[in-house]
């Protein structure tokens, strides 16, 4: 067998080998990418949601608005997103990059220790209905700021105690609900990719309900798709196939995953007529991020 | 994204904008007139305290001249400031050291400085969602004026 192997004469890449080596090189600079917002970014998911906090307080108690940093950082958000999808969701959010740690070192575990084809996901039924528990999050959260009770909830944030820990310091006793939260959310990320993101975070909330400019949106030509065909829709974190399922289109975290499973190549993003290299159009996007990051103070050593 | 979502979802994101402006406006209006009623009070407690202002002028005093050194923990890391008391007050606050806390979080906590020196005396309220690094600049101020208290 290994005869056979070796007389076949070296062939130029065939157009498989070539798709494939696009995708990894794109995947290794997404990976690199996310891990260096990780580090240099950690709060600023929570940076962008202080400011939704601050404006409904401020509104609750009917004092005057005032442009203040967690309100520049959370319009320099929704602008990145209404610009280019919610390319901070799947690449600069750290609590994403940690989903994506975890789930990813779950399926590992999961098909080397327990053997298993298939990692782990939740079932289409409960899926949906899961997906709008964010919109309840973000409404309860919103309600207490405005009814300034927010206070309540000290000690309670997951995102504190993560926080705490990306400044590697242990969070106090006070925050045992908090860890408790963490602990819940880290179990359900190893169960179901972007478990926290598309299912409880109320920033996401927020930035699924964004209008995202059509092309700079992920399409699909779906008249072209061959019959019965779901690889989008399986191997999508958010279960969406894009252009067909409309009002979910916002679920996308612009991870681009399904353009490489799609068979027949049906799936692009319209301003990747312009950059023609996808991992290129990935680091364009992210140094953009980091100077607007670096702008808002939202980056820990510059 | 298909065009009519689009349409639609920019159309509620323009009404939102629009409502938020709406209430500045008005916010903005009832903020003057509040400064407006709250510099009247004013004016007629100063007048008050000129006939106490020996009482005071000996209340005030509560420490002792110099520029002092504090330090607390912050976010990530220590917080060192310098306090300095002219004619007994606190008149400025330097942080000299907060290399741990996050920049877009320590300008907001920032905020408690001039309340400190406003009041003249640390024991002010934390910034809400900034909450560590405000903790961290009290808590400093605190220590340094502790060693300005007279005995």
């Amino acid at each position: 067998m290994n005869d056979s192997s070796s007389q076949t004469p070296p062939k130029p890449l065939s157009a498989a080998a070539l798709k494939e080596r696009k995708t990894r090189r794109k995947m290794l600079v997404g990976v690199g990418i996310r891990l260096v917002f990780f580090v240099t970014m950690p709060a600023a998911f929570a940076t962008g949601f202080s400011g939704i906090k601050y404006l409904m307080t401020a509104i609750g108690a009917g004092e005057s608005l005032s442009m203040n940093s967690f309100v520049w950082t959370l319009m320099g958000l929704l602008a990145f997103t209404f610009l280019f999808g919610r390319f901070f969701c799947g690449y600069v959010c750290a609590f994403g990059t940690l989903g994506d740690a975890v789930y990813g070192l779950s399926a590992w575990i999961q098909k080397k220790v327990f053997h298993r084809k298939k990692p782990l996901v939740f079932p289409d039924k409960v899926y949906r209905p899961l997906q709008k528990v964010k919109y309840v999050v973000l409404a309860v959260l919103v309600l207490l700021c405005a009814l300034g009770s927010y206070s309540l909830l000290t000690g309670w944030s997951p995102w504190n105690v993560f926080s705490r820990l990306t400044a590697f310091q242990w969070p106090s006793a006070g925050y045992i609900g908090g860890i408790v939260l963490l602990v819940l959310i880290v179990i359900g990320m190893a169960c179901q990719p972007r478990f926290f993101c598309q299912f409880l975070c109320p920033m996401g909330a927020v930035f699924s309900l964004m209008p995202v400019l059509p092309f700079s949106a992920v399409t699909s030509r779906s008249e072209n798709c061959l019959k019965g065909c779901q690889a989008c829709r399986k191997n999508c974190p958010v279960g969406i196939k894009p252009g067909e399922d409309k009002f979910l289109d916002g679920e996308c975290v612009a991870c681009e995953k399904c353009m490489h499973v799609c068979p027949k190549g049906n799936i692009h993003r319209p301003t990747h007529k312009i950059i023609r290299h996808e991992w290129v159009s990935l680091v364009l996007k992210a140094v953009l991020f980091f100077v607007m990051g670096v702008f808002l103070g939202l980056c820990r050593f510059l | 994204m298909k065009y009519s979502v689009f349409g639609v979802r920019l159309a509620a994101l323009l009404l939102i904008l629009a409502t938020l402006y709406g209430y500045q406006v008005t916010a903005a209006d009832r903020a003057q007139e509040i400064t407006r009623v709250k510099a009247e009070a004013l004016q007629i407690r100063r007048q008050r305290e000129d006939e106490e202002r020996e009482r005071l002028a000996i209340l005030a005093q509560k420490y002792k001249n110099g520029t002092f050194e504090g330090e607390a923990e912050g976010f990530g890391g220590l917080i060192k400031v310098h306090v300095t008391i002219t004619e007994g007050n606190i008149s400025t606050v330097d942080v000299v050291e907060h290399s741990g806390e996050d920049e877009v979080y320590f300008g907001m906590a920032a905020a408690v400085i001039e309340e400190i020196i406003a009041v003249n005396d640390p024991q002010v309220d934390t910034v809400s969602s900034a909450t560590f690094s405000s903790q961290g600049i009290i808590r400093a101020v605190a220590d340094a004026v502790s060693k300005a208290v007279k005995a």
